[in-house]
């Protein structure tokens, strides 16, 4: 009996877009993240900012750090699971 | 077969090219780093030391893609290997000179393929391997980071356009900070990794370490040690190309491509896809050109590179086939003595030559020499 061999293909484009997606979701999400904590610690340094205002700002700046420190941790243990 | 002074010289080999492989790619995790000023130059080099040096004692197993994917495991001599790794240094230094960032892992494949076709053929070698883990990547890598660093620009721009530029530059530059740390922890899992498969490949070859042995403790030390410091020396030369030669970047620039750069590399390491970190560092730069409207973009200078990259395989696959055939002229050892000073004589004249052009940390972000290069502005974001 014999048995039918697939060659790999030249381009795995499921996996090509797979790689895709996850790049441009992280990359532009730390993109964004950043400068919207960028544009509220300009506001809450900024004069004539109510001080409900200057809260929002603190808590974009608290929750878009958050996210940027969990997405960087991410990289960090991707670089690690993939070493070993 | 046990042959002690050839497999001293296959080791050495492979520990130069690792030192050329950290200054060489220097510039990829720095370059924007450098050129907007977010770091002093020495700083900044001597943080991408320490991760590269921290990234390569992350990684603990052996690459295997040139082994398995482009050359029949089989055919592979202490001979091939030698010959791969002076035909890679040889490229490495070479586009070195001329300023030009291209991939040191290109390098290496290259070289290794030409020793492997002067001793065995091309039956040797795996073309399909070639095709899917070296060529095509090559196209996507820098087509998906300069289309990713674009839009990341143009948004960071959009979403900080009301932010005083005192406050937002000092921000982006902060960011700067922590984008290039994670490229140059990713470039020291990657890169080292290659030379102690290559290393630990020449000692199973030499019968001086059992197949599926695990990579000797030394070898990972020597191998971190040596990127570590080729990064610390810094590739001026290239992180003045790509910090300034391709266009002028402001720190969201330089942020958003770094950024885009770390996201494309790590993702598709996560996904297995082999990526070169030059060509993915280098659209991204780009594509943080594009997405800045009226930035003047040298596309000629981009050009110039993607040619040296078409070049880099058959290039260094020639320079890695003379090795191998000198080595057969003089017999293996004292073929691999002569081709080892060969080489080591072809270095050094470059650097001589580079000393009377230096570019080091003092003049590596002074202005691009414009009646050189025609600035072309970029249409498509204009």
């Amino acid at each position: 009996m014999t048995q039918a061999i697939t060659p790999d293909p030249l381009i795995n484009w499921a996996l090509l877009g797979h790689a895709t997606l996850v790049s441009a979701a992280s990359g532009l999400a730390v993109v964004i993240l950043f400068s919207l904590a960028i544009r509220s610690w300009a506001g809450i340094r900024g004069a004539g900012v109510t001080s409900v205002t200057r809260r929002l700002h603190v808590l974009v700046v608290a929750v878009t750090s958050a996210a940027i420190a969990s997405t960087v941790l991410w990289g960090f243990l991707a670089i690690i699971h993939k070493a070993h | 077969m046990h042959n002690s002074l050839v497999l001293i010289l296959v080791v050495t080999a492979a520990v130069i090219f690792d030192f050329t492989n950290g200054f060489h790619d220097t510039a990829n995790s720095i370059a924007p780093t450098v050129a907007t000023g977010a770091m002093r130059p020495r700083t900044a080099v001597a943080l991408s030391a320490v991760f590269n040096l921290v990234g390569a004692f992350l990684s603990l197993h052996v690459a295997q893609v040139i082994a398995k994917s482009i050359v029949s495991q089989g055919s592979v001599t202490l001979a091939v290997i030698f010959g791969g790794l002076i035909g890679a240094i040889a490229w490495n230094v070479t586009t070195w000179y001329h300023s030009i960032p291209s991939s040191s892992s290109h390098a290496l494949i290259g070289g290794v393929v030409g020793a492997m076709l002067a001793h065995a053929g091309s039956h040797a070698v795996l073309w399909h391997g070639i095709a899917s883990k070296v060529l095509i990547p090559s196209l996507v890598a820098p087509t998906l980071a300069l289309g990713l660093a674009a839009i990341a620009t143009i948004t960071a721009r959009r979403l900080t356009s009301k932010v005083p530029s005192g406050e937002l530059s000092a921000g982006m530059r902060f960011g700067q900070i922590g984008s290039s740390s994670l490229l140059s922890l990713a470039h020291g899992t990657n890169d080292a990794q290659k030379t102690m498969g290559v290393i630990t490949l020449a000692l199973v070859a030499n019968g001086s370490l059992v197949k599926s042995s695990n990579t000797p403790n030394w070898v990972v030390v020597v191998c971190a040690l040596a990127i570590g410091l080729g990064t610390f020396i810094g590739g001026w030369r290239i992180i003045r190309t790509m910090g300034q030669g391709f266009t002028k970047m402001s720190s969201t620039q330089g942020f958003s491509a770094q950024m885009s750069a770390a996201a494309v590399i790590l993702s598709s390491s996560h996904f297995g896809l082999p990526l070169s970190t030059t060509h993915v560092a280098t659209g991204s730069i780009l594509g943080s050109g594009v997405g800045t409207p009226g930035e003047p973009v040298r596309w000629r200078l981009a050009g110039r590179v993607g040619a040296a990259w078409l070049l880099t395989l058959p290039l260094a696959a020639v320079f890695g086939a003379v090795g191998y055939c000198g080595e057969n002229i003089f017999g293996l050892t004292t073929g691999a003595v002569v081709m080892g000073a060969v080489v080591t004589l072809y270095c050094g004249a470059v650097y001589l030559k580079s000393r009377s052009g230096v570019i080091n940390a003092s003049n590596v972000n002074h202005a691009w020499d414009q009646q050189s290069e025609s600035l072309e502005k970029d249409k498509a974001s204009a």
